[in-house]
């Protein structure tokens, strides 16, 4: 050993020592996730939305289909939501939910660009309603409450992204720069990497290695704190119980909408009893308007949101990482709308619009279904939020997905 | 064990080259153990929620 470097060598070594205890560490709690994720599934963990080594477990399975969205997954409890419906994974398969209300696509984003080549081939579901084009973008509360450090982290020093998507997406990122604040080093690579000057990318790319330190630290986090919750339920099994049955969906939708419209029976919108007593009856009665008063209203609320190109960060997100997404919109509850002065012309924007950036543009499958806008049992509010009936043709189009049978 | 005694134990262990090297990758593990104390908890909690309406 030489006497003028005392401290180097041994400090090197516990170095690695340590960088192999966290590998082992590493290998080790991802062998556990793989094992559990199907236990832990229908849990709806929020360690599964605020970290990724849960998602990326889901994506190993080939019996799992992840699936994120909003609070169209999660609001209305029946048993015909998908993570329920396929529970005892009926045709081979049941699915993962990530999703959270008011999640919108920069945070649908953020979610998947942290999973980096884990998303290469795998089959993806986004979910979402129409309902989050009609304003202008998510406020900050909601998209401070979906936010995670490791994801933004996470796509910002993306080193499988193009520049340029993590330049679009670090731009929306610093229009909520409360987030980003108690994160140094990220906020100061986003700041750079939104710029326009060369100088100011150089320092975007010479903060990348520490970013991408900190974001190995925070997945070492993600990690531990999935191994707490596994070891904390000693009565996870590593096998579920599989039911294999073929679904009737005919019947399925038969049932589905009786029980919707017994439970939809008191007002002429496809409203659930509850709600139309407790508040929208009254709400209702001031917003009704002739159809076609308020097209231009609805068509600017359209033009407005900052949520297309959102979406684009979105989609060019998958396309890059090589996903293999169907994007899933619920329909605008037309009825309702109807009623309060949007005629289905106006309503006919949407769908024009989210076709031709989701087809057109990006060449990815596009579920929207419109030909249910008119459908008065489908959704069971204004915001789109699916009924019972309306999941069965979710939950039959999650399956025609899984098994490769989408046309 | 004489309070001399153990002086000069350790300064044998301290002497010799070998000995002295694993106490410091040890004293080096200790440090880099204290920092995942401190920090390897992480905080993945989120502020109290508004819902927007989708």
């Amino acid at each position: 050993m030489k006497k003028d470097l005392p401290h180097l060598l041994p400090a090197l070594i516990a170095t690695l020592i340590f960088a192999g205890f966290l590998l082992a560490g590493n290998q080790y709690a991802q062998l556990k996730e793989n094992r559990y994720v199907r236990d832990l599934a229908p849990m709806l963990l929020p360690q599964s939305l605020n970290g990724s080594a849960l998602q990326q477990a889901a994506f190993r399975q080939p019996d799992l289909l992840p699936v994120y969205g909003s609070s169209e997954m999660i609001l209305e409890q029946s048993p015909y939501l998908a993570y329920i419906f396929f529970k005892t994974y009926p045709t081979g398969f049941t699915v993962f939910e990530i999703a959270r209300k008011a999640a919108t696509s920069i945070c649908m984003a953020e979610e998947l660009a942290a999973l980096g080549p884990e998303l290469r081939g795998k089959k993806v579901v986004i979910s979402f309603t129409p309902s989050m084009f009609n304003v202008g973008e998510v406020s900050l509360p909601s998209y401070e409450e979906n936010y995670s450090q490791l994801h933004g982290d996470a796509l910002i020093f993306n080193p499988y992204l193009s520049f340029n998507v993590k330049q679009q997406a670090a731009r929306r990122m610093l229009d909520y720069p409360k987030t980003l604040r108690k994160d140094p080093i990220l906020n100061f690579a986003a700041t750079n990497l939104s710029g326009s000057s060369t100088i100011q990318h150089a320092l975007y790319y010479m903060a990348f290695p520490l970013g991408q330190l900190e974001t190995l630290i925070i997945r070492l986090q993600d990690h531990w704190k999935v191994m707490n919750i596994i070891w904390s339920n000693p009565t996870l099994k590593p096998k579920v119980v599989k039911k294999p049955v073929t679904i009737q969906w005919n019947a399925a939708i038969a049932q589905a909408e009786a029980e919707q419209a017994l439970r939809s029976n008191n007002n002429p919108y496809g409203i659930e009893n509850p709600k139309w007593t407790g508040s929208l009856k009254q709400s209702m009665a001031k917003a009704i308007a002739p159809s076609g008063s308020r097209d231009t209203q609805f068509i600017k609320s359209l033009d407005d949101s900052k949520e297309w190109s959102d979406l684009e960060i979105l989609l060019e997100i998958l396309k890059e990482t090589g996903a293999q997404p169907l994007i899933m919109s619920r329909p605008i509850d037309g009825p309702i709308w109807q009623a309060t002065g949007v005629s289905q012309k106006a309503r006919q924007v949407y769908y024009d619009r989210l076709s031709n950036i989701v087809v057109n543009t990006y060449g990815m499958p596009l579920i929207d279904f419109e030909n249910h806008d008119g459908d008065k049992y489908f959704s069971i509010d204004s915001a789109s939020h699916t009924s019972r009936l309306g999941w069965v043709y979710v939950d039959q189009t999650l399956d025609a997905f899984f098994h490769g049978n989408l046309h | 064990m004489s309070i001399k005694r153990s002086m000069h134990f350790f300064t044998e262990i301290y002497t010799n080259p070998w000995a002295r090297m694993i106490l410091m990758v040890l004293y080096y593990l200790a440090i880099l153990a204290g920092l995942v104390i401190l920090y390897g908890k992480g905080n993945f909690s989120t502020p109290s929620f508004i819902y927007q309406g989708f």
